[in-house]
């Protein structure tokens, strides 16, 4: 009954630890689709000139199991980044500054919707390559 | 394999057929200030400040875009209307703006005029099924921009945007003449899994100096046949 018992207990720690990485890995991935593009969503990435936009989207983990990714608007150093939605929605809005991020060689609009839309091929994909 | 250029035409055929406010088939009449009825309500009709509407079954049928004031016998048009005396079985409709800026073609707004943009997201594709000629699924988007006058309020945008996404669905199948059936996204299998999100619509957001924007996003799949 030990034995059985103690090896209840190690799958349960494996079972948690494992659900630990796909959650973590997911969030990450979902992230890195949004900012960098993904072949699992589509998604484009975000456009890359000074790096403003891109630096402007965080992780968090607000909770054990809760992750916020969010387009704060302030990139890194502190530069407000107004363009962030048109960018998304590909809008010709007022807030696009002349030169970037139109003059991006990389990424694109509705980097955010593709991997909403792509979510769950993501999930799929971390959850395959986690080891079990 | 999947056609995208099918799909966006297909897309865009239903997205003509947009009517999201009308009078039905009524007694109406033309005024120097816009449209009057003696009965019924434009108000009740759900007819909104900044609106485009088209009349149907007048000498004028040019579109309008309805200025402030609306009352339930009154719908002001900006610039007013060729006078005409009431007549059955006309009707006066808010349908999709018939200024469109379709992908790719040279469009530019014209101030003062509601318009539409499309956006077609090809999106990403994945082998589904196991084996030679297994199902290969797309997941497309369509992103509809609908831009509308400032400062006149939410009823516009709203309602146009509200038309647009009971014009689809979640669970809605398009037959494509390819014979593929393409879904719009949000509905759930037997075994409670879904696709992706159901359509779904951003705030109203104030942009190009003029007008301002709600944004529809139709997550849509579809399934074909693999060629090897």
């Amino acid at each position: 009954m030990a034995i059985f018992v103690a090896g209840l207990q190690r799958f349960r720690v494996k079972v948690g630890n494992r659900s630990r990485a796909v959650f973590t890995n997911v969030a990450s991935a979902a992230k890195h689709s949004w900012t960098d593009g993904s072949p699992i969503t589509a998604s484009p990435g975000v456009p890359v000139v000074t790096a403003n936009l891109k630096g402007s989207i965080q992780l968090t983990f607000p909770g054990p199991w809760l992750a916020h990714i969010m387009a704060t608007g302030i990139a890194p150093d502190g530069t407000p980044v107004g363009y962030a939605r048109d960018i998304e929605y590909n809008l010709r809005g007022a807030n696009i500054p002349a030169g970037p991020p139109h003059g991006s060689t990389v990424g694109g609009p509705h980097a955010m919707a593709l991997t909403v839309g792509g979510f769950r091929r993501l999930v799929a994909a971390i959850n395959a390559e986690t080891p079990r | 394999m999947t056609s995208h250029e099918e799909i966006l035409l297909a897309l865009r055929a239903r997205l003509v057929t947009l009517s999201a406010v009308t009078t039905g088939a009524t007694d109406l009449s033309a005024t120097s200030t816009g449209y009057a009825r003696a009965a019924g309500s434009f108000l009740t009709d759900g007819f909104a400040e900044g609106m485009e509407v088209t009349p149907t079954g007048f000498t004028q049928t040019a579109t309008g875009v309805v200025a402030a004031n609306i009352t339930a016998l009154a719908l002001p048009i900006t610039g007013g209307r060729t006078v005409q005396a009431v007549g059955a079985g006309r009707s006066i409709a808010c349908l999709l703006p018939t200024a469109r800026a379709w992908e790719n073609r040279h469009f530019v707004p014209v101030a003062g005029a509601p318009w539409v943009e499309e956006d077609y997201l090809p999106g990403p594709v994945a082998q589904v099924t196991v084996g030679p000629l297994g199902d290969v699924e797309t997941l497309p988007q369509y992103v509809v921009k609908l831009y509308g006058l400032p400062k006149t309020g939410t009823g516009a945008l709203y309602r146009l945007a509200d038309a647009l996404l009971l014009l689809f669905p979640p669970r809605l199948a398009i037959t494509l003449t390819s014979g593929d059936v393409l879904r719009v996204c949000g509905g759930r299998n037997s075994a409670g899994e879904s696709a992706g999100p159901a359509p779904y619509r951003s705030q109203l957001m104030q942009d190009a100096a003029g007008f301002a924007v709600v944004v529809v996003t139709i997550p849509l799949r579809v399934r074909s046949r693999n060629t090897i």
